[in-house]
């Protein structure tokens, strides 16, 4: 059966949220992303005009554009919203997959009969989700996931493009490679040089050519230029992992602040965990030292956890056994490898006397969650004089 | 080489060689028994693993001397399905082959030569002494199951065998989950010379443990890295396993200041029950103890729930722990009480399981987070 795709993207979703909830901002450059050292979340098209763009470091942002409006981020603001647009899409299908805080697909096979065309469909969310959050998005319909994501992409911001079947050839010959999901900036300098413009021109060469030149990614970058994906809507993917990080204020080698920063992050990874009834079997911790030089080290535990106390320990443990290594600019922790269900208790576990350690958990996640997340801290959190 | 031989005494004495032999090996002279005919109508067979060797005879009309090595397990099987009572075995040593014929059927075996064969010290020389059997077969028997196979933290694959300041002797055995614990009076094994720790390893505490299913009368000793069984019909000899025993004292808490009973005959079955809506991922049974009740409790998103209250009693603090179900109910298994006394700290400790009417013997079991 031929398939309806529709993507939805959020347009600057971020910084279009702080316009839309201070109207003095409407119109001028809004930069979103934490503190002066970290990155861009996320531009406003105002100020993408001066070439900002997300994932961009904010020194770098202010140089370009320096009387930007620079905002922290209001994640749990930004959820709300966009918890109220995805209610608009669950009530146009029951196949939405929620991709992001800010897009997700929803498959619309065969709704025509209720919602009118596709095109009319469309039109009715975008008035809807402008009604609901003065907010404008950008919408792709295409016959399969991939190509209702370049759909959405196409005519950004407030697009509309919708792929029939048919189009598709067509479509794929005058489709820059760079766009193609997945190819990035490598890939595609790679690909260009090897003067592949058009995402079709790749079909000039057989799966196995690609496969030998980018590996296993080759091969379906050969169906992806095919305008190929069977992948379904999937309307609930549990994550896989959970994970805090945070550039610090200052480049540091100081063991103690950076412990204190990965105590508060275990927290908060530990309170995911529990509030989404999960333990962990492996925890990473990541670090970017001044240089930019990113690495991270894993450890896998023998009793899935989701205690505070055993993610700060695990992580402590593996910056301890990095050793000395110079100043660093960013830490993170992040817990992946799920389990759920019962746990057997082992002998040798680090929580044997873990009970009261986990019920000091609940209790701070119920205080937290009934009040604010400062209402109480651990001792170690604070300063000594 | 050529014998006759009762297939009922062959059949026995097979399943335990064949037991002993070495099934994954790249050597394949450790899959085949040593099988010796001589002329006092004695027929001795003998199988080792490079670790654990087991030397046993046997009754036949030994018509003539010789030996060879052929596949353990391959001749058991074929014992095994022949119908007559009465097997004859002849060596073609030209052709290396040991033929079987029972009735109108007939086997040829290919055969490795006997000096091919590993030699086996059976420690003939090494004293032995006599001990209580059965007190031995319970201890094997009661610690067995908690055996890892694996060495891990807090898991030997083997059991300990503990001499005690106060003149016992201790077999402890843990798979890091669960231990099991048995101590009987040193003086069950009269003039027996051991270090203060010995480990034997998994595989030698099942074979003696097959061994003494069957006998009431066995002797044992210590030999510098190893010990030895005797039994009138069989000799096992096995290297002792080097490595550290963890120290497990320090998991058992001395002080349990909550306990209940329950009649085993009331316990097992409704744990069995329970344990019907449990699987793989959903192995627990929670035990919710208040006021003169312990509720059972298991289940699984899948197939359900159950729950049974048994009346028991109790007027201490109210408790809800859960276990492995698989785990609680080997543990009682092990044990010949009548009642069966649960003994806890909190939700955190491992609880302990033992059998009033069984001295000396008891499990700890660590908690499952449900």
């Amino acid at each position: 059966m031929k398939r309806k795709i529709m993507h939805l993207d959020m347009d600057a979703f971020f910084a279009s949220v702080e316009q839309a909830d201070n109207p003095e901002l409407a119109g001028k450059p809004v930069i979103v992303g934490g503190e002066a050292r970290g990155v861009v979340c996320a531009a406003s098209y105002e100020a993408r005009r001066f070439g900002v763009h997300s994932a961009m470091p904010v020194f770098q942002a202010k140089k370009l554009c320096p009387h930007a409006f620079f905002l922290p981020v209001r994640m749990s603001r930004y959820k709300e919203v966009s918890r109220k647009i995805m209610e608009i899409l669950r009530h146009i299908s029951p196949l939405v997959e929620q991709v992001s805080v800010d897009e997700a697909f929803v498959d619309i096979t065969g709704t025509e009969r209720l919602h009118g065309s596709v095109l009319v469909l469309a039109k009715r969310i975008k008035s809807l989700v402008f009604e609901t959050a003065s907010l404008s998005c950008s919408i792709g319909i295409a016959p399969n996931k991939y190509l209702a994501k370049i759909g959405s992409d196409y005519h950004k911001p407030n697009g509309l493009t919708i792929i029939e079947q048919e189009q598709i050839e067509a479509f794929l010959k005058t489709l820059p490679v760079g766009k193609i999901p997945g190819v990035g900036q490598k890939t595609g300098e790679q690909l260009r040089k090897l003067g592949m413009v058009f995402a079709a021109d790749i079909l000039n060469f057989p799966p196995n050519y690609w496969e030998a030149k980018l590996g296993k990614w080759g091969a379906s970058l050969y169906a992806r230029a095919a305008g190929i994906d069977d992948s379904p809507v999937e309307p609930y993917c549990a994550p896989k992992s959970v994970s805090a990080e945070r550039t610090l204020a200052c480049d540091t080698d100081k063991r103690a602040e950076l412990e204190k920063l990965l105590l508060s992050q275990a927290e908060e990874v530990g309170r995911e965990l529990r509030k989404t009834k999960v333990r962990a079997r492996t925890v990473t911790l990541k670090i970017k030292f001044s240089d930019f030089k990113t690495i991270t080290r894993s450890l896998t535990l023998r009793e899935p956890c989701d205690s505070t106390d055993i993610l700060f320990a695990t992580a402590q443990k593996l910056l301890a056994d990095l050793g000395c290594v110079g100043k660093i600019r960013l830490i993170g922790i992040g817990a992946s490898n799920f389990a759920s269900g019962p746990c057997q208790m082992h002998m040798d576990s680090p929580g044997r006397d873990s009970r009261k350690s986990a019920r000091l958990d609940r209790a701070l996640d119920e205080l937290r969650s009934r009040y604010f997340d400062d209402i109480i801290v651990r001792g170690r959190m604070i300063d000594t004089i | 080489m050529k014998f006759q031989v009762e297939k009922a005494n062959l059949v026995q004495v097979l399943q335990r060689i064949q037991s002993a032999t070495e099934k994954k090996t790249t050597m394949p002279i450790l899959n085949n028994c040593l099988i010796k005919a001589s002329g006092e109508g004695l027929l001795e067979f003998s199988a080792t693993d490079l670790e654990l060797s087991l030397w046993t005879e046997m009754a036949a009309q030994v018509a003539m001397e010789g030996k060879t090595t052929v596949s353990a397990r391959k001749l058991l099987e074929i014992v095994r399905e022949v119908p007559q009572n009465t097997i004859s075995f002849e060596l073609d040593a030209v052709r290396g082959r040991l033929l079987v014929k029972a009735g109108r059927s007939r086997f040829e075996l290919s055969t490795i030569a006997a000096e091919d064969f590993p030699n086996i010290d059976l420690y003939q020389d090494l004293p032995l002494t006599s001990c209580d059997a059965e007190v031995l077969r319970k201890a094997l028997q009661k610690t067995l199951y908690c055996i890892p196979m694996e060495e891990e933290s807090f898991a030997t694959p083997g059991l300990l065998w503990h001499g005690t300041e106060d003149s016992n002797l201790r077999f402890v055995s843990s798979d890091g989950h669960r231990l099991s614990y048995y101590e009987v009076p040193a003086s069950a094994f009269p003039g027996f010379q051991m270090p203060v720790e010995i480990i034997v390893p998994r595989k030698a505490v099942q074979e003696m443990h097959r061994l003494l299913e069957k006998e009431s009368e066995v002797s044992i000793g210590m030999g510098e890295k190893s010990l030895v069984l005797r039994t009138p019909g069989a000799f096992l000899s096995t290297l002792l396993l080097e490595a550290e025993f963890p120290e497990y004292e320090n998991i058992i808490p001395a002080e349990r200041p909550y306990a209940i009973s329950v009649p085993t005959e009331i316990l097992f079955p409704a744990l069995k029950r329970v344990a019907l809506v449990t699987d793989t991922s959903y192995r627990y049974v929670k035990l919710n103890i208040g006021k003169n009740s312990l509720e059972l409790q298991s289940g699984n998103p899948e197939l359900g729930n159950a729950n049974e209250i048994i009346d028991i009693d109790y007027d201490g603090a109210d408790i809800s722990i859960a276990f492995n179900v698989k785990y609680v109910m080997e543990s009682i298994s092990a044990m010949e009480s009548e009642t069966i006394r649960f003994e806890w700290v909190d939700d955190g400790h491992g609880g302990i399981f033992l059998g009033p009417e069984d001295p000396g013997y008891f499990s700890l079991i660590m908690p499952m987070v449900v």
